[in-house]
């Protein structure tokens, strides 16, 4: 995933996250389920093109990933309506001041599911918003650290040396 | 005249990002009254902060537990600093190091003996610990031994230590880390980044490394009393000024300055109007100029006790010397009295000295102005979440045109040659910290972060040329998602014109202290001493006031050193 969409989808996770709902969880499977050539089902690449667009039409009905982490590229279309992205047994309700879900966050297969996307005039109740992932859920973050590492350079004694260019004597 | 016809004055008067944003120059800022340190102690007299000591629980090895605390109106802060007992062979600044002489962290409130004891079993073990969102930084600072050992022995003795050696090395304790928001179980700016105390950057951290200041004086002089008994003497207050904070800064701090370019915009633009502003001035009052000439002398006693063995740095501080010759003589003619003398000054040191002499002066010219140019401080922060979106309806057309007015600097630049893309930045997995390695020599391309702006842009105009002009930008990206990254920042700086680097951050000569000095001088750090082309020392808060001295001692007015030093 290049560096700009790995931001997108940093910033799903996190915006889903400060609203109570579990982003790290839903990025975390489709990180590790879905298969990263299959673009076509990806939430992260269908939020972007939403929010590039600045459209949603004929996006929807649509087949993808964890649909839970379209829902903050949702955000901007509210306005002042409630935006309902519905898949399965589960509603998002989406006002341009926050979001709640009705029904499971995730997609319980991890398979692409048909998701929806409706107004109504049922006022959607934002959560508090958190700054932190609970740590009954820490699963996930463990998963996305591991993911996370894999951007990392092992250490060898060259780059050791040189690379965080320490001088000899650090103490005085 | 409103305030926004002066600001619009000011403005046509603004240095270029040309001139401005290139890392030479950069490499060449000194602190100035917008640097954060100095804010902070600004606000923290302005509004009549309280200071005290709850605990101070060292025992007879030296180990233990204290706290200072700083009591505001609506918020009151805790440091809470751990002694150790540090054998010599574990003391290091790298950031391999697992021990420390003393270990730190600002806690918000006023800690209980169950909050002390969670940060006991945490705190001392660094990275490997977790603290909690009552937390705002996390810190460690090792002794300078060799200055450490001769003021505990001298008060010991009943004696002073030796002012000389004092000014020399100019801190008892060095910091290794001062890690804030989010950094290991802390709280997130978020937490903390509306109260008002806070407003603008670094503000937690940097009243950290104050208190730890008064932490490092109180431990010297109680292992004086422990060794010297009835004795010992304490620190004279001459002594006690000159000593700051030292710290050790390395190339974790570097790619912030590339990372967070609508931040770097606010401080560098807050710096550049305050310079306009000043440069406005029609006619400087004799306590102005009586002001600015008492600190020109200042400021050069600060760099004659600037020493450092880096030969680039030892040269620059030679070259600084002698633009403070220069400036002297220039001073001596009557250039002050004449109209717009700042921004004849200023004229006149684009073409006769050299970065550093240039960039001193900038800060010395708003010493005077206070009145001016402090309301800026406030503006140096940025809300980076509210310019993350791209506009996918921008045309190639107008994203060419942005990169024409804003990156001409890369077509100076040979990429395809290896000297322009010598340097890959990583993070090592080690110790999941930035680094710099050498693209031809290891094997780090697959793990390249992306710091190298001008690069990408050039790749980005070659890609630009397939396509149409109308064509929108999110057709463009649809097929080249590898260009979304850059192509935010590109859209993110429309309005932050100090928010790029004019250079090519990944040319083999390029070097990482320049980016570490421009960083550090905004912090209000004195004294930069490179270790290596990507490593320094500095001292922080040397001459300022202690937390009790602050209600009645300006902490503007001991930016600099004392002229009866010398």
């Amino acid at each position: 995933m290049p560096w700009g969409l790995a931001e997108e989808a940093g910033f799903a996770a996190e915006r889903l996250e400060a609203n109570g709902i579990c982003g790290a969880d839903a990025l975390a499977s489709y990180l590790q389920n879905a298969d990263p050539l299959d673009t076509a089902h990806s939430p992260v690449l269908l939020g972007t093109r939403l929010s590039d667009a600045n459209s949603t039409e004929n996006q929807f009905p649509a087949l993808i990933n964890e649909p839970i982490l379209i829902v903050p590229f949702l955000q901007d279309f509210a306005g002042d309506k409630t935006l309902v992205l519905s898949w399965g047994a589960t509603r998002a309700l989406i006002t341009a001041s926050g979001f709640s879900v009705e029904g499971p966050q995730l997609a319980a297969s991890g398979e692409p599911v048909t998701c929806e996307l409706s107004t109504t005039d049922k006022s959607g109740s934002g959560s508090d918003r958190t700054s932190r992932v609970p740590d009954e859920r820490s699963d996930a973050m463990r998963i996305l650290e591991d993911l996370a590492k894999k951007t990392y350079a092992p250490a060898t004694e060259e780059s050791r040396a040189k690379g965080a260019g320490a001088g000899l004597n650090d103490n005085d | 005249m409103t305030l926004s016809e002066q600001n619009q004055r000011s403005n046509s008067h603004m240095r270029s990002p040309d001139q401005v944003m290139r890392l030479k120059r950069m490499g060449s800022f000194h602190q100035s009254r917008l640097s954060f340190m100095r804010v902070l102690l600004r606000r923290l007299r302005e509004q009549n902060w309280r200071f005290d000591r709850p605990h101070f629980d060292i025992d007879d090895a030296g180990t233990g537990v204290a706290t200072y605390r700083a009591i505001g109106l609506e918020n009151t802060y805790t440091l809470v600093a751990f002694a150790h007992d540090l054998p010599d062979e574990k003391r290091s600044d790298r950031v391999i190091a697992d021990a420390w002489d003393a270990t730190f962290t600002l806690f918000d409130g006023e800690p209980s003996q169950d909050d002390i004891k969670r940060l006991a079993d945490n705190v001392p073990l660094q990275e490997a610990g977790r603290i909690s969102e009552k937390e705002f930084v996390l810190s460690r600072a090792n002794k300078s031994v060799r200055l450490f050992n001769h003021v505990l022995d001298s008060l010991a003795e009943g004696d002073q230590p030796d002012q000389i050696e004092i000014e020399k090395i100019g801190y008892l304790m060095r910091t290794t880390a001062v890690y804030g928001s989010g950094k290991f179980g802390a709280a997130d700016r978020n937490i903390w980044a509306e109260r008002p105390e806070f407003s603008g950057s670094f503000q937690p951290e940097l009243l950290s490394v104050w208190l730890i200041r008064s932490f490092a004086i109180d431990w010297v002089e109680h292992l004086a009393q422990l060794k010297g008994g009835n004795k010992a003497a304490k620190l004279n207050a001459k002594a006690k000024r000159s000593l700051g904070i030292g710290n050790s800064t390395g190339l974790g701090m570097a790619p912030f300055l590339i990372n967070h370019p609508t931040l770097i915009h606010s401080w560098i633009n807050a710096r550049e109007t305050a310079l306009a502003r000043v440069c406005d001035v029609a006619n400087a009052t004799a306590d102005e100029k009586r002001i600015f000439l008492n600190l020109v002398k200042r400021a050069n006693l600060n760099a004659e006790g600037w020493l450092t063995d880096h030969d680039h740095q030892a040269a620059k501080v030679r070259c600084l010397l002698k633009d403070f010759e220069k400036i002297h003589d220039k001073l001596d003619s009557s250039i002050l009295d004449e109209d717009y003398p700042w921004q004849k000054l200023i004229d006149w040191a684009e073409q006769e000295l050299g970065f550093e002499g240039q960039e001193q002066l900038v800060s010395l010219v708003l010493e005077p102005y206070g009145g001016l140019v402090d309301d800026l401080a406030p503006t140096m922060s940025s809300d980076e979440a509210s310019s993350f979106r791209i506009d996918g309806g921008m045309s190639v057309a107008a994203l060419k045109s942005e990169i024409s007015d804003r990156y001409g600097w890369i077509e100076d630049i040979d990429f395809d040659g290896k000297s322009a893309i010598a340097r890959v930045w990583y993070t090592s997995e080690e110790k999941l910290e930035p680094r710099l390695g050498e693209r031809f020599e290891e094997v780090l391309e697959p793990y390249e972060q992306p710091l190298s702006p001008g690069r990408d842009v050039k790749k980005l105009e070659l890609e630009l040329e397939n396509w149409g002009q109308d064509s929108s930008i999110a057709e463009f990206l649809l097929k080249h998602p590898e260009h979304r990254h850059i192509v935010r920042r590109i859209q993110r700086l429309k309005n932050c014109p100090y928010g790029e680097i004019y250079d090519n951050t990944i040319d083999e000569k390029m070097l990482p202290i320049d980016l570490l000095r421009c960083k550090l001088s905004f912090f209000g750090a004195t004294r930069f001493d490179p270790r290596s082309d990507r490593w320094v020392r500095i001292t922080m808060y040397q001459n300022a006031p202690y937390p009790d001295e602050l209600a009645e001692l300006d902490p503007d007015e001991c930016a600099y050193p004392e002229l009866d030093n010398a």
